[in-house]
């Protein structure tokens, strides 16, 4: 017994620290929730209101004629989901050349390409600033997509290499010596087998593109503008349009919520890349 | 259903050697097993043939036929892969009828292939299944009816029993033999079991460090091996092997010295012995060494250990500092004992020291 | 039987076999795409960033670039801005970013520790500390602006309510409190990512290792240092590395808690620096040379962190 009761106020102290640390990360969220349903003046009472009446009309101010922030969640959704598919289907190729064959010049190739998740957006935003000026595509869906697939190409090749490299050889080997192509055996042999792995990659890319900021702050102006962006403009000069900025940020949320429960099986491998596996 | 003919093949990786100038030749219809040591380059071998790997230097041809810079699907080789490699993800039914797809076969075609293919190595009932819901015996089946099934110029198997228990490997061995002299397909089979090897194969070529020691058919290999690597792998136990010196020869008799003993050897009863001197390995097989108990000409020796395996014995007799392993079919003793070696003129082998 | 399957080779000739060689697409070409949409939005603009630093141009004040060779080199590490730069910019960089880096490791460490004593718990408490990993740096940017807002926000309120009114301060917007409180508003975030990545590295550690040392004796103090994490530095060297990489390219946060720069540039950081340098001064030669400096820090951290994984 009395060697029981240390070990008892351990357990105890650990799920003490561990419960703090839980409600620290999520209380924040929480409280912005309430924000979202109060006034402007509620937001900012003193004590800190808890309980008040929710007050749904930011939200529906939102999607009215003078925020129309559907049109915002619309463009997010087109370049996230846009930037996914390219990045995938783009990134799993690499990775099947990368992982499958040797070319001269692959190896460095391949760290080049994979240096380029680290590559600060605000290194190259200005020039590239006056390349989509030329070129026609500030201000556009696509021009926000390719800029971003640029970063989420070398994350999906990062990867999808790791799924690759689970896959045995003998298998896409078996398919090359039964008579198919290279192209072949990559679209119907190795492309279903390592589907779940891209499934998991989109959603990460998906998470990623929405979240964005300089690439689609930098870049757009009006018409692509995405919706976190959009978050932004919430800010005036004097003051900051605390209720609305609020609800547009819930309701920004969303969809990452979403894929934060289609993901957290997968958190560990797709955030440390394949390093551990998860 | 062709020749194969590969010459001067030599592969490396990096700073080793995998395959060094192996030149072969596999005849029409051949069933010949490549054999050696894990590690001696069977698999690089298959794989250049197949042209999963690209040689440093070397030819293959298929059917007279260059094919050494084709890519893998146009060799029209089959191969079965140690691990079965077979998809995931398909049935067996579209396992099997991958390769025909991939040759654009009509439906009705590889329909009727499949039929003929599952019928005969008995896969009929698993076709809707998927490659997990298998059996080891199962799969290997599905393994071998992807490669028959486009008939091809030749099967490459590397260690296609190796993933199965003891006793299914028996069987399978018995079946794919049979197998193969039906369809006639020339085939390269990799294994690193002699047993397996000597039982199946036409001709064994034994392999080591890249190099190929010796072709021949399976009776030769245990006969007359041509060189000491040879004689040291094939055998259960291997051959013995001691380095001796020939300290003099007349006509008919040659003095082998030995570290610890000398030993007087008549040299009609070998042909390739007509003028020896010098360092030698000296090799006799332990079933062919006769004990006695009682004094003969024979060497002198003490017992070490005793094995019975039932039905036959091995005894590891001590002469000098040697060990020398002896199979003998009744035998009682125990260690310390002392034993009588002869050792039949027509069994002696003598091996030069430089051949590996 | 036998004899059907021998029969069928009749079809032979029908299988469209070629004689001769197929086109096989090369292994490259599976790269080209992927390069054909990187290489206009990477190597231009980096090229430009480069030449762009050899160059005197104030945008405002003339339309043309002139060549000045290494002078805006000169300047940040030897000249007039160097005391900007060595003086501030780089500490500032360097405390944000080791500091972030290390208690985000620490409390990373600690918790993927305490959690992994609660194998029934462990699920409910990593699902809640997940969560902010998913959110933009511009949410939560704009969430602690609200949280830390110095007179009605809930922080200092709650501290003046339970009686710790001393301990209220302006927490972003003080030059003495700006950077811790940075440091620990992105702990917040991404403290979940050390700790998921340790977790994982604990859970997969040999047990008989770890069960050795319990048998022989060692205290659990002395089987945590001695065992636990030098088996765990590997995975932990690679975690840290991908954290200081994020951080150096840490700019969303601060953009929107200073839209204007921080309280005396106690958090200019190199990365905030150059999106500041662009935007405030107009010296765009001067931005270059600091995306270069920002380049070259990030590239070696980077391939030193692929060769170090061996990730290629
Ligand atoms: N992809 C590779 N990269 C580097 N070295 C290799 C590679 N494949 C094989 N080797 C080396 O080449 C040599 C021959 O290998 P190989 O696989 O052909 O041997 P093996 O005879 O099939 O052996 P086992 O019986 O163990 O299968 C070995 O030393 C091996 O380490
Ligand atoms: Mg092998």
């Amino acid at each position: 017994m009395t060697r029981k009761t240390p070990r008892r106020i351990g357990w105890y102290l650990s799920a003490a620290v561990l419960v703090a640390f839980g409600v620290t990360s999520v209380f924040p969220i929480f409280w912005m929730i309430l924000a979202s349903l109060k006034s402007a003046i509620e937001i900012w009472n003193r004590p800190p209101l808890f309980i008040f009446t929710p007050n749904f009309s930011s939200y529906t101010d939102l999607f009215g004629p003078d925020i129309n922030y559907q049109k915002f969640l619309t463009n997010s959704l087109i370049i996230a989901v846009g930037t996914s598919a390219l990045s995938v289907t783009l990134g799993s190729m690499a990775a099947y050349a990368f992982t499958r064959g040797k070319f001269w010049g692959s190896k460095s190739l391949q760290m080049w390409f994979l240096s380029l998740k680290f590559l600060p957006s605000i290194v190259i935003i200005f020039p590239l600033f006056l390349e989509y000026r030329y070129f026609g595509l500030m201000d556009t869906q696509l021009g926000v997509i390719l800029a971003h697939s640029t970063f989420l190409i070398p994350f999906s090749l990062w990867l999808m290499k790791a799924y690759l490299q689970d896959l045995p050889r003998a298998i896409d080997e078996a398919a090359m010596v039964d008579g198919a192509s290279r192209l072949e055996t990559f679209r119907k042999i190795i492309l279903p087998l390592v589907a779940p792995g891209m499934a998991v990659t989109a959603a990460f890319c998906f998470v990623f593109s929405w979240n964005e900021f300089i690439i689609a702050y930098i870049l757009t102006s009006n018409s692509a503008v995405t919706a976190p962006t959009r978050l932004t403009q919430f800010r005036g000069l004097e003051a900051i349009d605390w209720p609305h900025l609020f609800s547009a940020e819930v309701v920004s949320l969303i969809p990452l919520f979403i894929m934060f429960l289609f993901l957290q099986r997968f958190l560990v491998r797709g955030l440390s890349l394949g390093a551990v596996k998860g | 259903m062709s020749k194969l003919r590969i010459e001067n093949l030599t592969k490396r990786y990096g700073s080793t050697l995998a395959i060094n100038g192996v030149s072969l030749d596999i005849r029409d219809h051949e069933f010949l097993v490549l054999l050696g040591p894990s590690g001696c380059g069977k698999t690089s071998t298959l794989r250049c043939i197949a042209g999963l790997e690209t040689p440093d230097e070397g030819t293959i041809f298929v059917d007279e036929m260059d094919v050494t810079d084709l890519p893998t699907r146009d060799r029209d080789v089959a191969m079965v892969f140690q691990s079965y490699a077979l998809y995931p993800h398909m049935t067996i039914y579209e396992n099997l009828a991958f390769p025909l797809r991939t040759r654009h076969m009509t439906k009705d075609d590889i329909a009727s292939r499949i039929k003929e293919v599952g019928e005969l190595l008995r896969i009929a009932d698993l076709l809707q299944r998927k490659p997990k819901q298998l059996s080891g015996g199962e799969a290997q089946r599905v393994a071998l009816g992807r490669a028959i099934i486009r008939e091809p110029k030749a099967f490459l198997m590397d260690e296609p029993l190796s993933n199965l228990d003891a006793i299914l490997r028996l069987y399978m061995r018995a079946e794919l033999k049979k197998l193969q002299k039906e369809l006639g397909t020339t085939t390269i089979y990799v294994t690193h079991d002699q047993a397996e090897a000597l039982t199946m194969a036409e001709r064994v070529a034994i392999m080591n460090h890249g190099a190929l020691q010796q072709v021949a058919d399976p009776k030769t290999i245990y006969e007359r091996p041509s060189t000491r690597f040879v004689a040291g792998f094939i055998g259960n136990p291997p051959m013995n092997l001691l380095d001796c010196e020939v300290v003099s020869q007349d006509d008919d008799h040659a003095m082998l010295e030995f570290s610890d003993f000398k030993c007087r050897l008549p040299l009609h009863g070998m042909d390739d012995t007509k003028s020896i001197d010098g360092k030698k390995v000296f090799g006799i097989r332990p079933e062919h060494i006769i004990v006695s108990k009682t004094q003969n000409s024979g060497v002198q020796g003490e017992i070490y250990v005793v094995e019975p395996l039932g039905s036959e014995v091995i005894i590891d007799v001590k002469v000098g500092n040697s060990i020398m392993k002896v199979k003998s079919v009744q035998f009682e003793g125990s260690p310390g004992e002392k034993l009588w070696l002869e050792f039949p003129e027509k069994k002696i082998h003598l091996f030069d020291v430089s051949a590996q | 039987m036998d004899k059907q399957v021998l029969q069928s080779n009749g079809k032979k000739g029908e299988q469209g076999k070629k004689s001769g060689r197929r086109f096989e697409l090369p292994f490259f070409f599976f790269i080209l795409p992927s390069l054909l949409i990187i290489i206009p939005i990477v190597a231009f603009p980096t090229a430009w960033v480069f030449w762009l630093s050899f160059q005197n141009w104030n945008f405002l004040s003339s339309a043309t670039p002139t060549f000045n060779g290494v002078n805006n080199y000169g300047d940040f590490l030897f000249g007039y801005n160097s005391a900007e730069f060595l003086g501030k910019i780089l500490p500032a960089t360097a405390s944000f970013v080791i500091g972030a880096a290390a208690l985000e490791f620490l409390l990373g460490l600690g918790l993927a520790y305490l959690a992994d004593m609660h194998l029934k718990g462990e699920k409910y408490f990593r699902t809640a500390f997940v969560i902010p990993v998913f959110m933009s740096g511009i949410s939560i940017g704009f969430l602690y602006t609200y949280i830390y807002e110095p007179s009605n926000g809930i922080l200092n309120q709650t501290l003046r309510g339970s009686g710790l009114g001393l301990l209220a301060s302006n927490w972003h917007t003080a030059l003495s409190s700006a950077l811790p409180t940075a440091i620990i508003t992105d702990a917040w975030q991404w403290t979940p990512f050390m700790f998921l990545i340790i977790l994982a590295g604990m859970k997969a550690l040999p047990r008989p290792v770890v069960e050795a040392a319990e048998v022989d004796g060692a205290t659990a103090l002395y089987r945590f240092r001695r065992v636990i994490l030098p088996l765990l530095s590997p995975i932990i060297i690679i975690a840290l590395l991908f954290r200081l990489l994020d951080l150096f390219n840490y700019l969303t946060v601060l953009y929107i808690l200073y839209p204007s720069g921080g309280p005396g540039q106690a958090l200019e950081i190199i990365s905030y620096f150059a999106l500041l340098l662009g935007n405030r001064s107009f010296y765009l030669g001067q931005a270059a040379t600091i995306a270069v400096f920002l380049l070259i820090i990030t590239n070696v951290l980077a391939f030193y962190l692929i060769r170090r994984g061996k990730f290629a």
